[in-house]
């Protein structure tokens, strides 16, 4: 059985785009479930809850728990001393103007430390920090160093430690997820009628609503995302 | 109060009262990003305040009077005072004060007034994860939620600057998860 763990960066990504609905699509091809930890809930569902703002957004994430599409994964004792020492590698690895960075929050770390204990097949992750920390950790001190302008220094055991911890985790993101329903014809009900280019039309719709509403994908990916979809279709 | 903070904040206090003096409206949103450095790497309450209060000033001051920038400016000024002299207690409460001013202002709408300083805690949120700073955790030094940041920060054309590749193996993992 596979399992797919969701950040809530990757949810709030398909929720904002009305699109949340298609991981119900996605489970009939999955031999497996999605899901998300119990942080995570609190982010996307409880708080809101207690909010006017993003109330509604909260509500059809909760109905995609309720339905079972989204599942959430049980926070177990070794999954909570994995999340405490992730927590503490992550915003331990990077310092500047003598302190450390708290970098990450305990939502993501958990989410992670809930998918590695899970054996998850892949880690659903939209924003960017996180996803560097994973993959490459040297592009996320450049980051911090050309956005602060000043030098960070990397904390090398902690970082080679969190990698050693995190190094079975497979990194995609929602519009891998949505890239996926879309080959599958899960979009097909958005194809704009009348127009020969009515599949280009949506896939270039899809992608910069994801982009737009946070989801870090660069242009030029968008571009490639384009021309890989075009060779598939031919 | 780190000493790095408290320079920072002095001296972008400077700059506000003269920004506020000449009328320089537009050189005052520019001046709300100077802390956002100090925001990512200490996260304290101080740096991040005073991005949201100079942000906020600058959207009221599109649309109040002498008076309102009077009072300001002389709530400034002693707050500044006050943090050169260390008295950090005293120019906490002298910012608060000015906050709660801006928020109590009758010449707008209170409805305004909140849409405006929740406005500037997403868009000084938005500079925070840019600098590398996690959605969640930028969300959480800003006591907001990660759905309004996830909705700006889309907008921003820095989100997409060093993204690692790999879309193509990417997306054929994808693939290989789901059956056809």
């Amino acid at each position: 059985m596979k399992k797919i763990f969701l950040d809530s960066s990757a949810v709030i990504s398909l929720t904002l785009n009305n699109l949340l609905w298609i991981l119900d699509a996605l489970k009939e091809h999955l031999d497996g479930d999605f899901f998300i930890c119990p942080e995570i809930k609190a982010e996307l569902v409880d708080n809101p809850l207690n909010t006017k703002r993003f109330e509604f957004e909260a509500l059809q994430v909760l109905a995609q728990i309720n339905s079972g599409a989204l599942k959430i994964a049980e926070l177990t004792p070794e999954a909570n001393t994995l999340y405490d020492e992730l927590l503490h590698l992550a915003n331990t690895s990077f310092k500047s103007k003598g302190v450390w960075i708290n970098i990450v929050h305990k939502g993501e770390m958990q989410a992670l430390a809930t998918a590695i204990l899970s054996g998850a097949s892949a880690f659903v992750v939209d924003e960017r920090t996180t996803r560097l920390l994973l993959e490459n950790p040297g592009a996320l001190r450049d980051l911090l160093q050309s956005k602060l302008h000043t030098r960070v220094e990397v904390n090398r055991q902690n970082l080679a430690r969190f990698r050693s911890l995190t190094r079975q985790i497979k990194v995609i993101r929602s519009v891998e997820l949505v890239l996926v329903a879309y080959e599958l014809g899960t979009l097909d009900r958005y194809l704009p009628a009348g127009t020969p280019e009515a599949r280009e039309i949506l896939l270039d719709a899809v992608l910069w609503g994801l982009k737009l509403k946070g989801c870090a994908i660069s242009e030029d990916e968008i571009a490639q995302v384009k021309r890989i979809e075009a060779r598939v279709s031919e | 109060m780190e000493e790095v903070v408290r320079q920072d904040i002095l001296s972008v206090l400077a700059q506000a009262e003269k920004y506020i003096l000449e009328s320089k409206i537009s050189d005052l949103k520019e001046l709300s990003n100077h802390t956002i450095h100090n925001c990512s790497i200490f996260q304290d309450h101080d740096s991040i305040i005073i991005a949201v209060l100079i942000y906020s000033l600058s959207k009221v001051m599109e649309k109040t009077n002498g008076e309102f920038s009077s009072r300001v400016l002389k709530s400034i000024s002693y707050a500044r005072n006050n943090l050169m002299l260390k008295k950090e207690e005293e120019y906490r409460s002298e910012i608060q004060k000015l906050m709660d001013y801006i928020s109590k202002t009758d010449s707008m709408t209170r409805k305004y007034i909140q849409e405006v300083i929740q406005q500037a805690m997403v868009k000084k949120g938005g500079r925070i994860y840019e600098h590398g700073i996690s959605m969640a955790r930028t969300a959480s030094i800003l006591g907001i939620t990660p759905w309004e940041l996830m909705a700006y920060v889309g907008q921003s054309a820095e989100v997409g600057e060093f993204i690692s590749g790999r879309t193509r193996q990417r997306l054929e993992f994808a693939r290989s998860l789901f059956k056809k």
